[in-house]
C-alpha cells in the first residue's frame, strides 16, 4: 500500500484555519480527504477556558501531553488507512496545541504509522493584522511558524502595504526557509496546501535537535507530571497573584503549562488564567451560572513539580471563614 | 458471496475485499466472522462455506467484534455505533455514541459480558440480561480492555496507566500508575499477572497481588498485542522478529532470559494469538507468514499461506480446533488444526 500523504494545519486562535479547511474540503477537487480535527478535551477545565471560541483543545490536563496526542493520532491514522476505498490525504488540525513537535514526531516515532504515511507539509495559517500582538503573547504562534514549511499570510485586505512588510518580515526572522503565501480568507490555490511535498525533516532537526529522540520521551523516569488543585473555597486573589507570580518567577522553566478557574469572593464571572513557562495570562471568564457550585481549580504541568509544597501554598491562597 | 480456494491439507482461503480489521469465532465455534475496514463484516462456517456479507457499519467502518453468546455477532464501528447482526444477517443498533469510534472491544470468556471503549469511557454490557453500565471517565482515551479469566474483572488501559474495575463493585477502579501511553493489557491465565503493551516499546507485567511492577524496556517495535502461552509460564508480544517468550513470574527474581525461536529475517511480528486449550500460539508477520508456534518445544512451523501482505489479525475458536487469519489485502484464511494435524 502507497504511504497516504499528511498534511498538518496550524494556525493561532482567529487565523482563519476554518475557512481554511472549509475551502479545501468544499472545493471540487475530486479528490478525497480525511480530517481529524481533535475531539479532545470532553471534561476537565479544558472546556471552560475554550467556551468563549468555537476552537477545540488537545487534552492536556493529565499526565503527559506527548503521549495522549500521540496515542490518539495513531488511533485515528491506523483506523484511517484501513478504511473502504481510496484516501487521497488526510489533514490534520492541531490548533490549541502549545507545540507542534508531538504530532511531527509521532510520524517518525510510531513505526506502523511512519510505514504507512508520508508527512507532505506542516502549513501555518497566520493573520497578517494580529500577528505581532500575538507574538508577544503566546508561545504557541511563535512555534506554529517556526515549525511551519507553508505560511498562509491570511487576512492582508485588513493591513496595508507597510503593515503586510512588518508581518512578512516577523514570519522571515522565525523561519527564513519557509514559502509565505499572501490570502485573503484563505484563497489559496489547493496546491499550496495539499501535496505540497515540502516538509523537510532535516530543516527541523535543526531547529530542534531532539525531536526523534525517544529517549527524550522516555516515561518511566517520569519527566512530564501533571499536579492538580482543587477547592470549592474562594480564593484571595491578592494572595494568589502574589504567589502564582513568584512561584513562575522560581520555577518557571520547570513549568510547560499552567491554568486555572477561580473563584474570588464576591465576583460574578470565574477568574481564568493560563501561563506557559513563566508567562501568565489573565483574565475574567463566563459568569457562574444561578446555583452552579463554584470551585477553583489549577493544573500544573511540568518537569520536577513538588506536589506537596503546590497543594500547600494553593491552600494558603484559599479564603478561610 | 465469495467461494473458498483449498490451499494445502485443512487451510481454505477467501477473499473479502477489503482489510479484515478483526477476527471472531461464534459461540459455537462453527463459523468465523471479519470485522472489515468497510464496513461489512464477513462470515464463512469452518466446513468452508462461502463468504456471507452483511453491512453493520454501512458508510463507515467496522473496527471491533464479538459473538454473541446466543448467535450472531456484535460490532463497533467508526459511526459510533455498536451493532448487532444475527445469524440471518438482520442488523439492529444496540447503542450509539456519536462521534467516538467503537474501536477497542473484549468479551468475557464465556462471552456473557462485552466491554466497548468510546472514548475515555467504557461500556459494559450484560448480554443475558440486555443492561449497560458506564465505567469511567479515564485519565485519557481508553487504549485497550481485557477481562480477566474468571470475568469479574477489567482492565483497561490508558494514558498513565490501567485500571482495574471490578464488576461487582463498580464504583472506584483500582489504579496502577505506569507512565506514557499503555495498550493491549492480558491477564496470565491464572489471573494472578496482568501485561500490558506501551507506546515507547516497553512492556509492563503487574504482580496483582503485590502491585510489583516488572519493565522490560528497549523492545525493537511497539508491542501492539500480548498473549500468554497456556501454562501461563511465558509471555509473548508482537514487535519481534521471531517468537519470543518472556518467562513469568521468573522476571521478578532475576534477570529473565527469554526464549526466542523461528527467527524472520525480513519481517516484525503484526498479529498474535495463543491458544486457550493447547500450548500453540499463532504469530503473523509483515510478509504474510503465519507461524503456528508450539510453546513445548519451542518449534514453530509456516502455514502454507500466499506471502505478501501483512497479516492484520488472528485468532482460534474456543474450542481451539479453528484458527482464522486476515491478511491487509483483503484475504482471510482458515486452518482446522484437526485436518491439518491427521493429513499430516
Ligand atoms: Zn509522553
Ligand atoms: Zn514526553
Amino acid at each position: 500500500m502507497l504511504p497516504i500523504p499528511v498534511t498538518v494545519l496550524t494556525g493561532y486562535l482567529g487565523a482563519g484555519k476554518t475557512t481554511l479547511l472549509n475551502r479545501i474540503l468544499t472545493q471540487e477537487h475530486g479528490k478525497r480527504y480525511a480530517v481529524i480535527v481533535n475531539e479532545f478535551g470532553e471534561v476537565g477545565i479544558d472546556n471552560e477556558l475554550v467556551a468563549h471560541s468555537d476552537e477545540e483543545i488537545f487534552e492536556m490536563n493529565n499526565g503527559c501531553i506527548c503521549c495522549t496526542v500521540r496515542g490518539d493520532l495513531i488511533r485515528m491514522v491506523g483506523g484511517l488507512i484501513r478504511r473502504k476505498g481510496h484516501l487521497d490525504g488526510v489533514i490534520i488540525e492541531t490548533t490549541g496545541l502549545a507545540d507542534p513537535a508531538p504530532v511531527i514526531q509521532t510520524f517518525f516515532l510510531d513505526q506502523e504509522t511512519k510505514e504507512r504515511t508520508a508527512l507532505d507539509a506542516v502549513v501555518a495559517v497566520v493573520d497578517a493584522r494580529h500577528f505581532q500582538g500575538q507574538l508577544e503573547r503566546s508561545a504557541e504562534a511563535r512555534e506554529q511558524v517556526i515549525f511551519a514549511d507553508a505560511v498562509i499570510l491570511n487576512k492582508c485586505d485588513l493591513v496595508d502595504e507597510a503593515g503586510l512588510e512588518e508581518a512578512r518580515a516577523r514570519i522571515r526572522e522565525l523561519n527564513p526557509s519557509v514559502e509565505i503565501i499572501p490570502a485573503t480568507r484563505c484563497d489559496v490555490p489547493l496546491e499550496k496546501v495539499m501535496g505540497r511535498r515540502s516538509f523537510d525533516l532535516l530543516r527541523l532537526l535543526d531547529i530542534e535537535p531532539e525531536l526523534l529522540d525517544e529517549g527524550a520521551h522516555e516515561h518511566s523516569h517520569g519527566h512530564v507530571q501533571s499536579v492538580s488543585l482543587v477547592s470549592d473555597k474562594a480564593v484571595d486573589f491578592e494572595r494568589f497573584k502574589k504567589w502564582i507570580g513568584e512561584f513562575l518567577n522560581a520555577q518557571g522553566q520547570n513549568v510547560y503549562r499552567c491554568k486555572g478557574i477561580l473563584h474570588l469572593p464576591g465576583e460574578r464571572q470565574r477568574l481564568v488564567f493560563q501561563g506557559v513557562h513563566m508567562l501568565m495570562e489573565m483574565g475574567f471568564g463566563m459568569p457562574w451560572k444561578e446555583g452552579e457550585p463554584r470551585s477553583s481549580k489549577a493544573v500544573f504541568i511540568g518537569r520536577g513539580l513538588d506536589s506537596l509544597a503546590l497543594q500547600i501554598a494553593f491552600r494558603d491562597c484559599l479564603v478561610t471563614s | 458471496m465469495t467461494a473458498a480456494r483449498e490451499l494445502g491439507s485443512g487451510i481454505l482461503e477467501w477473499s473479502l475485499g477489503a482489510f479484515p480489521e478483526r477476527a471472531a469465532f461464534s459461540a459455537d465455534s462453527a463459523e468465523m466472522a471479519f470485522a472489515l475496514g468497510d464496513g461489512r463484516i464477513a462470515v464463512m462456517g469452518v466446513e468452508g462455506q462461502d463468504a456471507r456479507f452483511f453491512a453493520p457499519h454501512e458508510g463507515g467502518s467496522c473496527m471491533s467484534l464479538a459473538a454473541h453468546p446466543k448467535g450472531g455477532w456484535l460490532s463497533g464501528g467508526d459511526d459510533g455505533r455498536l451493532v448487532y447482526t444475527s445469524p440471518e444477517g438482520e442488523c439492529t443498533m444496540v447503542h450509539e455514541v456519536p462521534g467516538h469510534w467503537l474501536e477497542v472491544m473484549a468479551a468475557s470468556q464465556d462471552g456473557g459480558t462485552l466491554a466497548v471503549a468510546a472514548g475515555r469511557t467504557v461500556l459494559v454490557f450484560d448480554l443475558s440480561l440486555g443492561s449497560m453500565t458506564e465505567y469511567g471517565p479515564h485519565q485519557g482515551n481508553v487504549s485497550g480492555l481485557a477481562f480477566s479469566p474468571a470475568g469479574g474483572i477489567l482492565a483497561a488501559t490508558h494514558v498513565g496507566g490501567v485500571s482495574l474495575w471490578d464488576l461487582d463493585e463498580p464504583s472506584e477502579p483500582i489504579f496502577l500508575e505506569l507512565r506514557g501511553l499503555n495498550l493491549a493489557p492480558a491477564f496470565s491465565p491464572d489471573g494472578n499477572f496482568l501485561a500490558c503493551g506501551h507506546q515507547e516499546n516497553a512492556i509492563h507485567v503487574v504482580d496483582l497481588a503485590s502491585r510489583k511492577v516488572f519493565q522490560l524496556g528497549g523492545l525493537p517495535a511497539k508491542p501492539g498485542q500480548l498473549a500468554w502461552s497456556l501454562d501461563g509460564r511465558y509471555l509473548m508480544h508482537t514487535g519481534t522478529r521471531a517468537v519470543v517468550c518472556w518467562p513469568v513470574p521468573d522476571c521478578f527474581n532475576q534477570h529473565p532470559e527469554p526464549v526466542a525461536f523461528a527467527v524472520q529475517e525480513e519481517a516484525r511480528m503484526t498479529a498474535l494469538a495463543a491458544n486457550t486449550r493447547i500450548p500453540f500460539a499463532a504469530a503473523g508477520f509483515g510478509d504474510g507468514t503465519v507461524l503456528l508456534a508450539e510453546l513445548k518445544r519451542f518449534t514453530a512451523f509456516p502455514l502454507g499461506l500466499d506471502p505478501g501482505f501483512p497479516v492484520s489479525c488472528l485468532c482460534w475458536s474456543g474450542a481451539g480446533l479453528h484458527l482464522a487469519c486476515g491478511m491487509e489485502d483483503g484475504r482471510a484464511a482458515l486452518l482446522d488444526l484437526g485436518k491439518m494435524l491427521s493429513e499430516g
